[in-house]
Formats: C-alpha cells, sequence, structure tokens
C-alpha cells in the first residue's frame, strides 16, 4: 500500500468521523430530552440569586423523612389494594384456610409460579429488587406468611422442560421475546394456549400427582394477559386453530386447562382436600363452567395485583384479612354474543386509505347497553314482559333467560361473613341535585370484615324515551361508600351524598337553555334508590318494588322493603341543563352518530324491542365524500391577514414564578406573562410536547418531566431524577447511596383490582402515595388516571381501565387525582375519549349516538375533570366518529373546556404520524402539546411537520390560530404554575443551558477529527507532491 | 494488482450497499407509517452523490492528481451524512413501534427503514474501506 493511498484512507475515514460529530450534535439536540432521561444528565438548571429569599421556594412537602419509609408505604397500600379488590365469588367453606391447611399447600398452573403482576405493556407492575420493599409473586408471598408448598410441584413447573411449553414469544423489532408469564394476543392475532396439558406434566414428573396427597390444599391459577396494544378477538377467532383444545373463545377455557382442573378435582377427592381457583386475569373470563361445578369449593378473582398485591392475596386465603372486594364487570356466560361484540375487531370501510388512516369504522349500536346495563335491562325486560327481551337473539341457546346468559354480575363479591344493609334514608334535593342516603349495615355472620355499599337507581323508561330514542337502565350505579371493619352483630351507617346528574340521560332531541337541542332530563315518574350486592340483587329489590316475583320470572325474590320510591311528577329538562360551570348544554356530538352521515344505516339497540334493534355488524362502509373530505385529516383552511394582529415578545418583566400558586385563571397576571412568549416559542411547544414539557426561556417556565403510567410513575426510578444535593433546599433529598434509588414506582395493582375495592379512601390513599413519590422523584406529569369504559371484555387493554361501569370509573379517578394534585402532581386523565380498541388506534372511527358518548366514556372521566380539577387530560389517538378525536371542536372544545371546565394541559396520544396530529386544528380546540420530540427550533418543527404550515409566516399571518396558540400556552403553563414542578424556583430564577458530558465528547470530537482530518489531507498533498 | 482488485471489489460493494440503502429509503418513505414525513431531499443527495464520486473514481482509476483524491474521501462522509440525517428522521417512530405500537404492519413497515440505515452505514464503512485502496491497476 503506498503512502498516498493510506493518507487518502486515513482522509476518508477522518472526514467520516468529522460529519458524524457534526451531524450527530444535531441528532443529540434534537433528542436531548430523552437522551438525557436516558443517561440521567440535564441540559437545562434554575439558577436563583443567593441572596433572595428562599423561604418559599418549595411549596409540597413529602409525608415520609426518607425513601425507605416511602417505598414501605407503596408496598403497603400495594398489599392492601389487593386485599380490598380482590373479589371472593364462589365459597363453600374452604376458605380461610385453616393454620393446618396453609402447611399442605399445592400450587397447580404455571400462572401461579409466573403469574401476571402487571400488564405487558402499559399498567405493567415494576420488580424491585435490592431496594427496602422487594416485588413479591405469589410463591414468594405465601412463603412469606408462612404456608409451605409443595416442593415437588415448584420444581416440575420450574424445570426447563415445563418452561419450553408455556413460554411466550413476543415479536419485537429487536427479535423476540420470551416471557414465562401469559401474554395477551398482538393486535389482530389468536390467543394460544399455554398451560401444560396433563400428559406434558406427567412427562415432567410423574409423581406430581402423588405429591398432591400430602399437600391436599390445591390452590391452582389459570388467567389472561392484558396488555397496552394487544386485542383478544371474539368467539372462536380469536383462538389459535392449531391448538385444538375446544377452546369457544380466547376468554373461555381450554381442554388443558379443564384437564388441569379435573386432575385436581380427582386428587383432592382422593386425598379428603380442597381445591382453590385463582383467577390471574383483567379481562373478565367465562368461567361458568367453573362456578357450576360443586368440585371446585372456592374462586377467588385476584386480577393482576402488581408488585406488593400477592402478600394481600395470602391474607386472604390465610383468613387474616376478610375479603370485601366486588366485581368491576359482568362475568357472561359467552361474551361472543353480547350486543358490543357485534361490532368490534377490524371492521374496514370499503374505502379505506391507509395514507390518511382511514381504516375501521367501529359503529357501537349496542348503544348505552355496556356490561351490566344490557344484561340486568333485558333481565328487567323479561320479568316485566316487554320488549321482546326474552326472543332468542343474543342468547346462548333458546329463549333469552339471564340465568343462561350471566354467571357473575357487576358489583358481586362475597365476604367471610354477612352483612345486611338497609337503606334507612333518601332525601332527594333536585336544587342541590343531590340525594342524600343513608345504608345501614350490620354484619350479620361470625367475622369481622369491611363491606361496599353499592346504591342504584332504576329510573323510568316512558313513552316519552320510546318516542324520542332515549334509552334507560333498569339498573344503575349511582354512588357506593366503604365502611371500616365492623365486627360481628355491630351496625355501621354509610352516609352517601349521590350526584344526581349521573341519573340523567341525554336526549338529543329536547330543548335546552341554549336554544337549540340536546339536553340532559329526568323523566317524570317513579325513581327506586336501593342497595345490593351486585346489580342483580339491587334490580330484583327492585322489582320486589314493583311487585314482582320469581313467579314472573325472577331468579329470585327481591327486597322491596330495601327501596326507596322518589316521584318526579313531570319531565324535567332544566335541573341538568347547565354543568356545575354554568355552561348551557347542548348537542355535540351529533355527527358521531353514523346516521348523521348516511342517514338509515345504523339501527341502535333499544330496550323498546330487543329482537328488532340487536345489533347487526357493520363492515365494509363506503364513506361518503363529505365523510372522505374531513377523514384526510386537514380540515382547517389557514386565514391570511392576521401579522401583527397578536402581542409576542412583549417585555412585562414576569415569570413563571409570579404566578406559582396562582389560581384564578382570571387574573391579567396570565396574558402578561404569555404576551412575552414569542411565537416561535409557542409553534415549538405545541409541535414538539415529547416526553416532558420542555423549558421556555422567556418565561422561566421549567422542563416538566412526563410519566407513564396507571400503575405509578413507570418510567424513571427515584433516583434518575431525584434530588442528591442537600444544599438545593429541597426537602427531599435522597440519601448517599439510597438503597431506593432505582426504585420504580409502578407498583399498584392493575386499576380493575383499584376500582373493585369500591373504596374511594383507598384511592384517595393511594393517589396521595403517588404524590409523594412525584417528590422524591422529581417527576411532575403522570399519566396516570385511565379511565376509559370496558365497553366489552375483549379489549387486552381493560385492565388499565377501572370498570364497565362510568360511575365508579369516575368517582374513583377522581378521588385518586386529589390526592396526587395534593403533591403538586399535574394529575392526567386519559383517553379522552373513545380508546375502545387497540385495534388500528391511529385512525380508527367509533360511531355512536350522543346518549351513548356522554352517559358512557365521557362520563367515565367527568368526574376528575370537573370535580377534582384534575391539571392534565391526555386524548386519544382513534377518532370521534370522522374527525380525529384531537380536532373534534364539540368533544375537546366544547365539553371538556366548555361544559367541564377543563383548564390545563392537554397532550395528544403518540400519535407519531405528522398529518394526523392535526396541529392548526388541535390547538383551536385547546390541545396544548403533541407528543413528539424534536429540537428546540422552527427548522427541526419544519423537518417533522413538512406539510403542516406550522411556521412563523403562515400562522404569523392567522390571528385565529396565533390567539390559540397563546391560550393553550397559558393553559399549560398554568398547570406548570400549579405543580411541584416549580418547587426550587422563585420569581427571579432563571434557566441556564447545561454542558453534558456527552455535549463535550461530541464537542472534543469534533476538533478533533477536524484536526486530524486537516492533517491528513495535507499529508496527501504532499505525498500527492512528492 | 491484488490490492486494486480488492480495492474495486470493496468499492464496489460500497456502490451496492448504498444503492440498497437507497432503495430501501424510498421504500421506507412509502409506507402507511412513516409516508407523512415524506422525502428528505439532503438524504436522496448525499447518497446520490456518494455513488456517483464512488462509481467516477472507480472509472478513473488510481489518483494520480489530489482533486481525484476527494472522490473516496468524499463519499462516506457524504453517505454518513445520509445516515445520520435518515437516522434521526426515523427515531420518533422507531420509539414508537417499539413501545406503543408495536404491531404486524407497523413492525413490516419499520423494516424497509432499518435496511435503509444498515444498506447506507455498511456503505460508509466500506467505502472508507475502499480509500485505502487503489480501484484498479494504475
Amino acid at each position: 500500500m503506498r503512502k498516498s493511498q493510506i493518507w487518502r484512507g486515513l482522509s476518508a475515514f477522518t472526514a467520516m468521523v468529522l460529519t458524524l460529530s457534526v451531524v450527530g450534535t444535531t441528532v443529540v439536540s434534537d433528542h436531548r430530552t430523552d437522551i438525557d432521561k436516558f443517561l440521567g444528565t440535564t441540559s437545562t438548571k434554575v439558577v436563583t440569586d443567593e441572596e433572595v429569599d428562599t423561604s418559599e421556594m418549595y411549596t409540597y412537602t413529602s409525608d415520609y423523612a426518607n425513601t425507605t419509609e416511602l417505598v414501605t408505604a407503596m408496598a403497603d397500600i400495594g398489599e392492601r389494594m389487593s386485599e380490598e379488590g380482590s373479589v371472593l365469588l364462589k365459597n363453600n367453606g374452604a376458605l380461610p384456610l385453616t393454620a393446618d391447611e396453609t402447611g399442605k399447600v399445592s400450587l397447580l398452573g404455571f400462572s401461579s409460579y409466573f403469574p401476571n403482576k402487571g400488564a405487558i405493556l402499559g399498567p405493567t407492575a415494576a420488580e424491585n429488587h435490592g431496594t427496602d420493599a422487594d416485588t413479591i409473586d405469589l410463591v414468594g408471598a405465601l412463603e412469606a406468611r408462612g404456608f409451605t408448598l409443595n416442593d415437588t410441584l415448584k420444581k416440575m413447573y420450574n424445570s426447563d422442560g415445563l418452561k419450553a411449553i408455556f413460554k411466550s414469544e413476543v415479536a419485537t423489532w429487536t427479535g423476540t421475546m420470551e416471557y414465562l408469564n401469559l401474554t395477551a394476543p398482538a393486535v389482530g392475532g389468536v390467543y394460544t394456549d399455554k398451560e401444560p396439558s396433563v400428559s406434558q406434566l406427567d412427562s415432567a414428573d410423574a409423581g406430581w400427582r402423588d405429591s398432591l396427597n400430602a399437600s391436599n390444599v390445591l390452590i391452582l391459577t389459570i388467567g389472561r394477559a392484558g396488555s397496552e396494544n394487544a386485542d383478544y378477538t371474539p368467539g372462536e377467532a380469536g383462538v389459535d386453530p392449531a391448538d385444538g383444545l375446544n377452546q369457544a373463545d380466547p376468554l373461555g377455557l381450554s381442554d388443558d386447562e379443564r384437564g388441569l382442573i379435573a386432575a385436581a378435582i380427582e386428587s383432592k377427592k382422593a386425598s379428603g382436600g380442597k381445591l382453590i381457583i385463582l383467577l390471574n386475569n383483567g379481562n373478565p373470563m367465562e368461567i361458568d363452567e367453573l362456578a357450576d361445578n360443586d368440585d371446585i369449593d372456592a374462586i377467588l378473582h385476584v386480577g393482576t395485583p402488581g408488585s406488593f398485591g400477592f402478600y394481600g392475596v395470602a391474607d386472604i386465603l390465610k383468613g387474616d384479612v376478610n375479603p370485601s372486594g366486588h366485581l368491576t364487570d359482568t362475568y357472561a356466560v359467552d361474551n361472543s354474543i353480547s350486543p358490543a361484540a357485534m361490532n368490534y375487531g377490524d371492521l374496514q370501510w370499503a374505502n379505506a386509505n391507509p395514507a390518511t388512516y382511514i381504516n375501521d369504522a367501529i359503529v357501537e349500536a349496542e348503544g348505552i347497553y355496556t356490561g351490566y346495563k344490557y344484561y340486568e335491562t333485558r333481565y328487567a325486560d323479561t320479568v316485566l314482559g316487554q320488549g321482546n327481551a326474552a326472543a332468542e337473539v343474543g342468547s346462548t341457546g333458546g329463549a333469552w333467560s339471564y340465568d343462561n346468559e350471566v354467571t357473575y354480575t357487576f358489583g358481586y363479591g362475597l365476604s367471610y361473613t354477612t352483612f345486611e344493609q338497609k337503606i334507612t334514608a333518601c332525601d332527594v334535593d333536585l336544587g342541590s341535585r343531590t340525594a342524600k342516603v343513608t345504608v345501614e349495615v350490620t354484619n350479620t355472620g361470625d367475622v369481622a370484615g369491611k363491606d361496599a355499599v353499592q346504591l342504584y337507581v332504576s329510573v323510568p323508561y316512558t313513552d316519552y324515551d320510546r318516542e324520542h330514542l332515549v334509552e334507560k337502565s333498569a339498573i344503575q350505579l349511582l354512588d357506593f361508600g366503604k365502611t371500616g371493619i365492623i365486627e360481628p352483630g355491630q351496625t355501621e351507617t354509610v352516609e352517601l351524598t349521590a350526584d344526581l346528574y349521573y341519573m340523567a340521560s341525554w336526549d338529543s332531541t329536547s330543548e335546552n337553555a341554549a336554544g337549540t337541542t340536546g339536553c340532559y332530563i329526568l323523566d317524570d315518574g317513579d325513581y327506586y334508590f336501593t342497595v345490593g350486592n351486585g346489580a342483580h340483587e339491587a334490580l330484583n329489590n327492585v322489582l320486589a318494588a314493583q311487585g314482582k316475583t320469581t313467579a314472573d320470572g325472577m331468579t329470585a325474590d327481591g327486597n322491596a322493603e330495601n327501596v326507596i320510591v322518589w316521584n318526579l311528577d313531570k319531565l324535567d329538562n332544566t335541573t341538568f341543563a347547565h354543568t356545575k360551570n354554568g355552561t348551557a348544554v347542548e348537542n355535540q356530538l351529533a355527527d358521531m352518530d353514523l346516521n348523521y352521515w348516511m342517514p338509515g344505516t345504523v339501527t341502535y339497540l333499544s330496550r323498546n324491542d330487543w329482537a328488532a334493534t340487536f345489533p347487526q355488524t357493520y363492515s365494509g362502509l363506503t364513506a361518503t365524500d363529505e365523510m372522505l373530505d374531513i377523514m384526510d385529516n386537514d380540515v382547517y383552511v389557514y386565514q391570511t391577514g392576521g401579522e401583527g394582529a397578536i402581542t409576542w415578545g412583549a417585555q412585562n418583566g414576569l415569570t413563571l414564578a409570579n404566578l406559582k400558586g396562582v389560581t384564578d385563571m382570571e387574573d391579567d397576571r396570565w396574558d402578561l406573562l404569555i404576551d412575552q412568549m414569542e411565537l416561535s416559542e409557542a409553534l415549538i411547544r405545541t409541535a414538539f410536547g415529547g416526553t416532558s414539557t420542555k423549558s421556555i426561556a422567556s418565561i422561566t417556565s421549567p422542563e416538566a418531566i412526563q410519566n407513564d403510567g396507571p400503575t405509578g410513575f413507570g418510567s424513571y426510578p427515584i433516583g434518575q431524577y431525584g434530588t442528591k444535593d442537600a444544599s438545593t433546599g429541597d426537602p427531599c433529598v435522597l440519601a448517599a447511596n439510597d438503597p431506593n434509588a432505582g426504585f420504580m414506582g409502578n407498583i399498584m395493582a392493575n386499576n380493575i383490582v383499584v376500582a373493585q375495592t369500591f373504596n374511594k379512601d383507598l384511592a384517595y390513599e393511594w393517589g396521595k402515595i403517588v404524590g409523594n413519590y412525584s417528590l422524591w422523584s422529581n417527576c411532575t406529569i403522570l399519566w396516570g388516571i385511565s379511565a376509559n369504559q370496558h365497553r366489552l371484555p375483549y379489549c387486552a387493554r381493560n385492565l388499565e381501565y377501572y370498570s364497565e361501569d362510568p360511575v365508579l370509573s369516575s368517582f374513583l379517578a377522581a378521588k385518586q387525582t386529589v390526592g396526587e394534585q395534593e403533591y403538586g402532581v399535574i394529575a392526567a386523565v386519559k383517553h379522552f375519549c373513545f380508546n375502545d380498541t387497540e385495534m388500528n388506534r391511529t385512525g380508527v372511527a367509533p360511531f355512536m349516538t350522543e346518549q351513548k358518548a356522554r352517559e358512557g366514556d365521557i362520563r367515565c372521566m367527568q368526574s376528575a375533570i370537573e370535580d377534582a380539577r384534575c391539571l392534565g387530560v391526555m386524548t386519544a389517538y382513534n377518532r370521534a366518529g370522522v374527525y380525529t378525536d384531537n380536532s373534534h371542536t364539540g368533544l375537546i372544545k366544547n365539553i371538556l373546556h366548555g361544559e367541564f371546565g377543563f383548564y390545563g394541559l392537554i397532550s395528544e396520544d403518540f400519535i407519531m404520524d405528522p398529518g394526523y396530529v392535526c396541529l392548526k386544528e388541535a390547538v383551536q380546540n385547546g390541545i396544548t402539546m403533541s407528543c413528539n420530540t424534536g429540537d428546540n427550533s422552527l427548522e427541526a418543527v419544519a423537518g417533522y411537520y413538512p406539510n403542516a404550515g406550522w411556521n412563523l409566516e403562515t400562522v404569523g399571518a392567522d390571528a385565529t390560530v396565533q390567539q390559540a396558540l397563546k391560550e393553550a400556552m397559558k393553559m399549560q403553563n398554568y398547570a406548570i404554575a400549579n405543580s411541584n414542578a416549580m418547587d426550587g424556583l422563585v420569581a427571579s430564577s432563571h434557566l441556564e443551558s447545561v454542558k453534558t458530558w456527552y455535549d463535550n465528547l461530541f464537542t472534543g470530537l469534533t476538533v478533533a477529527s477536524a484536526i486530524l482530518f486537516a492533517l491528513c489531507a495535507f499529508m496527501l498533498y504532499r505525498t500527492r507532491k512528492d | 494488482m491484488k490490492r486494486a482488485l480488492f480495492g474495486t471489489i470493496v468499492n464496489a460493494l460500497a456502490v451496492i450497499a448504498a444503492c440498497f440503502g437507497l432503495v430501501q429509503y424510498f421504500t421506507n418513505a412509502g409506507t402507511t407509517y412513516f409516508k407523512g414525513l415524506g422525502t428528505n431531499p439532503a438524504v436522496i443527495a448525499a447518497t446520490v452523490i456518494a455513488i456517483a464520486a464512488l462509481v467516477v473514481w472507480c472509472l478513473l482509476g488510481e489518483a494520480r492528481t489530489t482533486w481525484k483524491d476527494i472522490l473516496p474521501i468524499a463519499a462516506p462522509a457524504l453517505l454518513m451524512f445520509a445516515l445520520l440525517t435518515l437516522l434521526n428522521s426515523r427515531i420518533n417512530g422507531i420509539a414508537a413501534i417499539m413501545t406503543c405500537e408495536n404491531n404486524a404492519a407497523n413492525m413490516a413497515d419499520l423494516q424497509s427503514a432499518l435496511y435503509a440505515l444498515g444498506g447506507l452505514g455498511v456503505a460508509a464503512v466500506l467505502a472508507c474501506l475502499a480509500a485505502f485502496f487503489s480501484v484498479k491497476k494504475a
């Protein structure tokens, strides 16, 4: 090799490295926030003059003196949540176990050894180890509570041979990941059974059956996994055809599961033992055959209990705690024949167009009849003999009969004792829009325990409703409460103040205070208030009060004396004509009804005639040209002539800290502050929300770190951003070598377990602990109040959300929000709204009546927004009808902001397509940021959104968009000013850029490679010359 | 002679890898997931110029004059520029598909992006390596 070649090669190499360092610097700048998060570095810092009074620098203080106290409290509430949130579905006296029985336990089913503590993605459960509160599984929890487990089984299920059978493989971009616990099917995929067959167990260890004789308390775990970005498909279509295991539905049992249960029954009969089934699932399984099997002694639904919940499960099994959980969802015999299931899955438009995310149309033709509101209302109508309720359609076979369709109803749950509840007073006051209800709860059994009070109401279904297409559930939850521990023979009185709004119905035809149409109404007639262990018992009380008995087809006689009737003499469309902030309501979502665009297309389910209106499947619909014009996601046309109309870049001398803790959004200083911002800053900040709200120099707005998710702060451990420097004045300073620096906060059980407690105080307490974690971890924004309605059991993400019932969801979400925000968290509710499926969630177009929308998904989040005043909201990937969710003015601007008075930070979901982000439409609806990231420059914005017109020239000419931008920035900074992100700042603080080590590395690399390149090029030149 | 042949082969492989990367980039820019980002003229221009430089250098043969040396020196730098510019535009998408949007369709869309990145990366390395050798007998 000649010298010239060597110098040429070195020149090429150094030139390449120089390019790498120069362009790499740009790449790093574009993704600085995420790199900082990954590396634990920081690129900006707050600088405050030392002479300034810093006594009010920190607004929020923790309840805990150190991280050990914090994580111990987290473990404690995780345990208590499962103690109260596990639901005893069946018990013939087998539970609780005696001390002797805890010494001879056999755990069966691989999910006993590798349970799902959380979801695969989304509401995951942290695996904390080596901290002061380590994650525990079922085996660990039982052993910690003194159980003695069958060692033969333990070894067998941990053998490589069996692991190879029940391991799941999930494809990722980096290859295949293996899980030993259950996984949910990928979107559009099928469920594959993983339970080893009995013969496979025999092959693994021929002595396993014999080992059950000495350890004859058999605890067998079966389950179904949940996850974001996953879905079950109803019916046999959702089951891997290669399995051949007689499985009719992914949520039903397979022959391998049946075989294991049969083997367990055989063994326990032979040895005189007992069999207890644990359900480790979020999505309601089809378990009618287990409920009906007398050889199964007990069934305990434990859900996915998080990092510490199995301690609570052990406490229940052992009898240290009396179970008091109640179901949040109906357990149907066959989920796939419900009205909602008729329209679920990949229902493509005939004129689908991937270019603009026109993919699926989901017609939610079931209307308001979701979950128990379908099953119980249809049952009521069979008893009342109306609406062709007993027709065969939607039945498992023959005439529709409740007993054939429902295994366990919403709100059902058993205890080790018995309770008697009496509703003794119900004072309805339309003036205050409340009902004060008194319920006496008496422990009539032998064991102390808590009980849930479920207040239900049955509202009249009238001729007016039939004429105006207003639907009414025969029974609905109105409020709930939880007692303390009641000793045997003792009585506790529970007082509830029910918000009557939650029993009002949306009537799209009603006159209203706005002078248009659409209003909440209360029909004239009798309103039946009652209580019950679940919706079915409550409904039976109502039917009894209406004079019905088992002779009329009731499943059991109700207790008419436990009903208080209140009469309204005429239809009321004025009491709820205004929301709590005084906004007059009117139709906002008429265009979400497919019939608005394509008249006569959809028949919505009505109790007026169950048979004639039972939903058909709507697939292959053809969107009209008018619809397509909107679904191209480019609705707004920029205006011109607005240059200079809006004030930017003013010198008003304010910083965000001047408005720290100012909750009055009418305070004039807000406008003065935002006037200081440059238009470019507003454009960048709305375009790039990403994983944090970036700092804004002109108003000294600090960066606020965002986190998922629903089970607690799960993006960063305490030590990632936690304060380590005691001289800062931060009251939450990590110790040197803090053992909990690596502790992740996503420890809680899934929201179904939280909701199954029916305990608002516990939700509030969890919110407070989340708030404390926020202070120690210096993470402010939590996308954690996940409250979408469980439309049907097949959405694998259901475990992230509370319930099929809006009242249960809404009130628990509100309590958790209040708890979090007491410590300065920006508690964010999601996904507003209609994230009903994970299938094609970018682009899917859900259609429904406005009544369903308002009384379903929207109501699930309403109290957290309207009452608890959450400071954050995340919108949804999906559309609302034909508009992208973020573009729907009625939903976002008029309902969320207008009717509910939301004021704060709103982020889009993780929408990556720059066209589908719909910046100009979204910002005008009050969206304050997208979820993309990029450099703090307009060039980066233009690069990411090449066709959005999101630049100084276009937006600078449109006064309307500019004004919306200012309002968006005001709302976002209002949220930050009222959060713990402001801790450490005073009015004179300012932000300074910091060179990180990687900045210095790139700078050094650039300089070094430039010098070396120059040297090599010179030597090449000289060599050539010679 | 052997070294020149080796250099020619490496150079040719670099051209092939760069062409492959460019084709994959066009493919990726047309996928449902990434189409909204459009195509970046800088990526295309840098890759095309790099390919042209490598081809011209090969056709001209071993340099005796300094200006011809610019071709093999510029090519890897241009390919590195194209690689990083493309990477910068795909990071958000990769992150999303790694987490919230992991499904078969998006994974398929992502594949061409990864191939494009791989092709350009390999091309840059090979082009750099080729610069150490003659491309044909002088």
